[in-house]
């Protein structure tokens, strides 16, 4: 018999390389194919540059490089995966994510999931937990880690 | 200096850069500017005006210092205690009624002590060009030295 529909989570798996993160399926606002990026200058290293979207300049990070790995390149697989706005912020303030291959949705529940260890994840401020799932593991990123990085005060 | 109610598009190699001049520019013919013949100083030209000289900076399109002698302009921008200029390869006048700017602000510590180099965006078409805040350029352009 099915679960309650309500303990159910509509998730994204975002393949990055060597790891996939988990988010929830609400926070993605569009995929997008990967237009030319522009460079920013004096951008940390994470911040791989803008593309035009939706009439304005969208940031697009390396959650490679967040964990002090080398971003991946962009690649014929590549998307842009485009975020809403953390919270708090401003509700112009749509971020990127550099994915290696298509997001894949999930529907994610108690049975279909099991808690990730801490040695099965990149040590990272930036990971708050992880899910293995359909054999996988999944970081699930710290969004208040995410946000102090993204807009220092 | 002209007070501006245009954006300048700046050309640097090939990488345009948009700057809302709320404060007034002008801009020099590298024959009024005194090439600065060191090439180990960060400042490529001066401009001398009747009680100081105005220091110009050569930039590449990551907005770095670089040394280059191929250049005939330099936009000056007005600043306290002097005007600060940057070499442009080529620089426009664009009317502001015709463009729409998006906010933007780049993730990520800010480069200067006013904060990041960049407010707002302009598409055209798939073309994205960043737009310069005056400020904030300004204070990049002061903390070069000489």
């Amino acid at each position: 018999m099915n679960r309650p529909a309500q303990d159910r989570i509509h998730a994204v798996e975002i393949p990055i390389a060597g790891l996939s993160l988990l988010v929830p399926s609400a926070s993605i606002a569009e995929v997008t194919t990967v237009s030319p990026l522009t460079r920013v200058p004096f951008g940390s290293n994470w911040l791989l540059g803008a593309v035009a979207w939706r009439q304005q300049a969208l940031p697009v990070v390396s959650f490679e490089a967040l964990f002090g790995l080398s971003a991946s390149a962009v690649g014929s697989s590549s998307n842009i995966i485009v975020f809403y706005p953390l919270t708090g912020r401003r509700e112009w303030e749509f971020f990127g994510v550099l994915s290696v291959a298509e997001p894949r949705p999930h529907a994610v529940n108690a049975a279909t999931v099991a808690v990730a260890e801490a040695d099965e994840l990149p040590s990272s401020s930036f990971i708050a937990s992880g899910l293995k799932l359909a054999g996988r593991i999944m970081a699930i990123p710290d969004t208040e880690a995410l946000k102090r990085v993204f807009y220092p005060q | 200096m002209a007070e501006s109610h245009q954006y300048l598009r700046l050309q640097l190699g090939q990488t345009n850069y948009l700057l809302l001049s709320t404060a007034g520019f002008s801009i020099e013919q590298r024959e009024s500017l005194i090439v600065n013949q060191s090439t180990s100083d960060r400042v490529a030209a001066w401009r001398a005006v009747r009680t100081a000289r105005w220091p110009a900076y050569c930039l590449d399109a990551d907005l770095k210092v670089v040394r280059r002698d191929d250049w005939q302009r330099a936009v000056f921008l007005e600043a306290k205690p002097v005007s600060l200029g940057m070499i442009v390869d080529e620089i426009q006048l664009l009317p502001r009624a015709d463009m729409r700017i998006a906010p933007f602000v780049p993730l990520g510590p800010p480069p200067t002590r006013v904060g990041h180099l960049f407010a707002g965006s302009w598409i055209s078409g798939t073309q994205l060009t960043l737009v310069l805040e005056a400020k904030a350029l300004v204070a990049y352009l002061q903390s070069l030295g000489d």
